[in-house]
């Protein structure tokens, strides 16, 4: 029997059909679920999930977070669910699944295709990922800085126009009342 | 809102007369949808809510100047459904903005929000209507939103009724053992808020008449995570029923999407600025604005650059409706930041 992982990184919505297509592929395999905590009632509603695990912490799928469970856990296969085509922005739970001991490791995409995934693929994966965190680090500065500029000019102008309107209706309310200001 | 509101209804007195008189079978209930261009889908969803084992349900369908004949659809069925459904007919296309002309013209005490492709359990309401009797402090009752393919596959319907997970204080203690493995200790630890789907969820009216309904500014997306906050904050929980299944169709998956990680990321700052305190919003304001310029170089896109820019052009109007939360629902509330980056191709 074939022991599958699959790592919860998609909506329920999106698991039920991967769930389906597995269950065509590998017809006689054992299924486990590893998900955050608010998903596990619902992945337990799978007939076919014999196991779900609980991804112990709020933050997102991590290689640096493995969960004491799965450090000696052995799978034929693991699973990561994509919700795009290509598997961009899941890179975490890429890396995140290589620290999880298994023979075979594919994405399954949004068109439900089964794609192998490698430790060699996710090598170059890196590589680019470092060079993109080293650019995003250096210009995150410059773009939030002009965000709070424009924040100070929103409040600002915000606060003028609070003026100007307070000094108007002071006036035409001491127009209304006949005092003078 | 100055557009039109076509209610095709002439004889919605009557009708309302005959929904609120009759209380011998549990209070209203309003099923709002919001329709676009998918006159099938809506079709059905409407049958499905016709066919519901709770009777009194109103269906108020608010759709956003279809192309496509829905109208003509709409129409149709009216004829056949009257009085329980009623319509209301958009100039244009307001987005979610429109949700909110169904919520202020719902005559129910509680409002079950669909997508024009969603339709509940055939037990659905019924059991909402009980969760919101049972907990007066319940705002929202998240429902577990299945693949339309699942409908009669997975065994939402016959899951135990009594199995609910607390959004705001999750424990294991709901699942059987002998199938989730974890630290019971460590998982019970974890306690943070969710949001809910907008396939499928249920909202007290008297609560949403108080704090408002759905962002027009947002016109998609993320317009749930706004609404959850402003729940949370009036004193009020959004809670996940296993046993409360709805099913929606799946989009179409095999194009790029602009629009998704668009309006996903824009939202997402519109989000922050609106209710987290200072410094949690100018921390998150931060880390957006990171993950905005490393997803531009690694999907090769400027959607998520436009989105930011577009995001900072409507600043203004997330100033003049910013009410920061209380500092613990901020950091309580699960806002998956990265989410957007994940749905462009």
């Amino acid at each position: 029997m074939t022991n599958i992982l699959i790592i919860r990184s998609c909506s329920f919505q999106h698991l039920d059909r991967v769930i389906e297509r597995l269950k065509g592929d590998f017809p006689e395999a054992k299924f486990a679920v590893l998900t955050h905590v608010h998903g596990k009632e619902m992945a337990a509603t799978y007939t076919n999930v014999s196991r779900v695990i609980v991804y112990p912490y709020v933050k997102s799928f991590s290689f640096t977070r493995l969960p004491q469970e799965l450090r000696y856990a052995d799978f034929d296969v693991v699973i990561v669910p994509v919700s795009n085509v290509s598997g961009a922005g899941f890179l975490n739970v890429f890396l995140f699944s290589l620290r999880i001991r298994s023979i075979k490791r594919y994405i399954i995409n949004i068109r439900l295709e089964l794609k192998p995934f490698s430790a060699t693929k996710a090598t170059g994966m890196v590589a680019a990922d470092l060079v993109y965190k080293i650019v995003a680090v250096a210009l995150t500065p410059i773009m939030s800085g002009v965000v709070l500029l424009t924040w100070i000019g929103y409040k600002l102008t915000s606060m003028s126009i609070d003026k100007v309107a307070g000094r108007l209706a002071g006036k035409i309310t001491g127009k209304f009342t006949g005092r003078k200001r | 809102m100055n557009n039109r509101m076509d209610n095709t209804m002439d004889n919605d007195t009557i009708a309302n007369t005959t929904l609120d008189n009759d209380t011998t079978n549990g209070p209203l209930v309003s099923a709002v949808v919001l329709s676009y261009n998918r006159r099938n889908d809506l079709r059905e969803t409407i049958e499905m809510l016709a066919s519901q084992g709770y009777a009194r349900v109103e269906i108020l369908v608010v759709d956003n100047a279809s192309t496509d004949g829905t109208r003509e659809m709409l129409l149709d069925m009216a004829e056949k459904l009257s009085p329980r459904l009623r319509l209301f007919f958009m100039d244009g296309n307001l987005g979610v903005d429109a949700y909110n002309v169904g919520f202020f013209n719902a005559k129910g005490q509680y409002v079950l929000i669909l997508d024009d492709d969603s339709f509940p359990a055939f037990d659905a309401i019924e059991k909402m209507v009980e969760k919101f009797r049972e907990n007066p402090t319940l705002g929202i009752a998240a429902f577990d939103v299945r693949d339309y393919s699942a409908y009669a596959k997975v065994a939402g319907p016959a899951v135990d009724s009594s199995a609910n997970v607390s959004a705001a204080n999750i424990s294991a203690d709901n699942v059987p053992a002998s199938l989730v493995s974890a630290p019971r200790q460590e998982v019970n630890q974890l306690t943070y808020a969710m949001s809910f789907n907008g396939a499928g969820a249920g909202v007290r009216k008297s609560l949403m008449d108080k704090i408002g309904g759905y962002p027009g500014e947002f016109f998609l997306y993320v317009n749930e995570v706004d609404l959850s906050f402003r729940v949370w904050d009036a004193g009020f929980s959004v809670e996940f029923f296993r046993d409360l299944v709805a099913y929606h169709k799946s989009s179409p998956v095999n194009r790029l999407s602009f629009r998704a990680p668009f309006y996903y990321t824009r939202n997402t700052f519109l989000l922050i600025w609106k209710h987290y305190p200072a410094d949690l919003m100018w921390r998150a304001t931060v880390k957006l604005v990171y993950l905005v310029l490393y997803h531009t170089m690694e999907q090769h896109t400027p959607v998520y650059l436009k989105a930011l820019m577009c995001a900072v052009a409507k600043m203004g109007v997330a100033l003049k409706k910013r009410k920061p939360v209380k500092r613990d629902i901020a950091l309580n509330l699960r806002v998956p930041f990265t989410y957007p980056f994940t749905m462009y191709r």
